[in-house]
């Protein structure tokens, strides 16, 4: 099997045709199950059609999501950065699927700023998170909340930081950054998932369970 | 392990969903727990997987020149955005003729993004200064583009939710109607779906293939939305005149 190398993404992000299928053999799995875990979870969002099919398009579209542009996303992976590929390549995909079914981007009535919904939600009582237990469907909504709306560089930050337990220092030597650039940004996450499950709550409370 | 309660579990579950993912990587496509509906799922996903298919987006995307202020690709819409164009003389789509009589102007929409998809959209108006705005279209449940063949013709199955906005280039604040006509293969006639009319001014009609045009519809079909201010709704399509807007797309539903 091929090695996931910064040469072979290198390759493929240059546009070698053998680098891309080798690249595409080894990140396939990965971009699929990610589409798939994700679509499995808001399948009442798909678009009705066969939600196999409808995997298959979503990890196209994060395939897209990597190589467009030049492939600026796929290169701006590093191996030094703390993160492998294979995390990488699946937060974009989570991400991209995330985009596309949770933010109604296709129909431009659910943007309508002045939405039954959104209006039942800006006039509903807000209480704190604390007051609402997390469930365990609502930390799962947290944390596909955190990867669709954090940069990938923050959200990655915060996988080092909290789901790997590691410390500011490393951290702060793997991404090249300054302790108290890693501190302010693990202040931030408090105040990002604070403000999240806020959120979450009073949309518990306005529907009666967790978006 | 931190001071925070509510990072502490979300961690905790960050850390489960990222092991089941590398667990759902690792075992590949084997046979799934009959208990367990979302591996079976991701496991089907996985085995019949396209690897041709996710090549030959990635190569598509990396040959597509970069456009600024593109939209964000979907795969199930077709969205055509900011490429009005309005001509000096009459303009008469083949399957729209317009009344001799009638002098219009059609507006023409999308031509890159639009043709690329292999979808006609078009509006058209009287050459009077009009009240409404431009209206733009948005397509949304045909199938995903084939990243492999970019240029085939947009396809819509059998079953799919399809639905048709149009959408105003500003907002309206004029009280509207809107009406959609359709057909496959012959005239287009006035469908019984209703257009509902967002508080913008954008119209909409949806439904399935087969609640649209009927059980057998297949082929090269149209829809339309007719908006229209309260009151001036035509009552067939040759009549849309004035301040009437008329989107239209063209697909082809999948045997």
């Amino acid at each position: 099997m091929v090695a996931l190398t910064r040469e072979l993404v290198d390759a493929a992000a240059n546009g070698s045709p053998d680098a891309v299928r080798s690249l595409v053999t080894r990140i396939g799995p990965v971009v699929r199950t990610a589409v798939a875990r994700i679509l499995f979870r808001y399948k009442s969002r798909a678009s009705g059609r066969n939600l196999a099919q409808e995997a298959e398009d979503l990890a196209q579209e994060a395939m897209v999501a990597l190589f467009e542009d030049d492939a600026h996303v796929l290169r701006s992976w590093s191996p030094e950065r703390g993160a492998s590929l294979e995390t990488f390549v699946r937060l974009v995909a989570e991400r991209t699927a995330l985009s596309i079914l949770r933010s109604g981007r296709r129909s431009p009535f659910t943007e309508d700023p002045t939405d039954d919904f959104e209006l039942a939600l800006s006039s509903a009582t807000s209480p704190s998170p604390e007051d609402t237990a997390l469930t365990r469907d609502m930390l799962v909504t947290l944390h596909d909340r955190l990867k669709e709306t954090l940069p990938p560089r923050g959200y990655l930050l915060f996988v080092r930081l909290f789901v790997d337990d590691a410390d500011i220092a490393t951290v702060a030597e793997e991404v090249g950054m300054a302790k108290d650039a890693i501190y302010a940004w693990k202040v931030r996450f408090g105040k990002v998932v604070r403000s999240a499950a806020q959120e979450l709550a009073n949309t518990a409370t306005t529907n009666g369970g967790p978006s | 392990m931190n001071d925070d309660p509510i990072l502490d579990e979300l961690a905790k579950a960050a850390r489960e969903d990222r092991a089941r993912s590398e667990d759902l990587v690792r075992d590949g496509g084997d046979v799934a727990r009959a208990d367990d509906e979302e591996e079976a799922f991701v496991r089907s996903v996985l085995a019949g997987g396209d690897d041709d298919a996710l090549a030959a987006a990635a190569m598509n995307a990396l040959q597509a020149k970069p456009q600024q202020d593109a939209p964000a690709p979907s795969p199930t819409l077709v969205r055509v955005e900011k490429t009005i164009v309005r001509t000096a003389a009459p303009r008469e789509p083949k399957a729209l003729r317009p009344q001799p009589e009638r002098a219009r102007v059609v507006a023409f929409l999308g031509a890159a993004v639009a043709l690329a998809a292999g979808v006609l959209l078009y509006v058209k108006h009287a050459q009077r200064e009009p009240d409404l705005p431009g209206y733009e279209a948005v397509l949304e449940g045909t199938d995903a583009p084939d990243r492999a063949a970019p240029q085939a013709s947009t396809k819509v199955s059998r079953g799919a939710g399809l639905s048709l906005v149009a959408r105003p280039k500003e907002p309206v604040t004029t009280r509207l109607e809107g009406a959609a006509f359709g057909g496959c293969g012959g005239a287009l006639v006035r469908l019984p779906a209703p257009v509902q009319i967002a508080p913008t001014g954008a119209a909409r009609v949806a439904g399935t293939p087969e609640s649209l045009f009927g059980a057998g519809a297949s082929g090269a079909c149209r829809l339309t939305v007719v908006v229209a201010p309260a009151g001036r709704l035509p009552d067939r399509l040759e009549d849309a005149r004035g301040e009437t807007r008329v989107v239209e797309a063209a697909f082809v539903i999948e045997e």
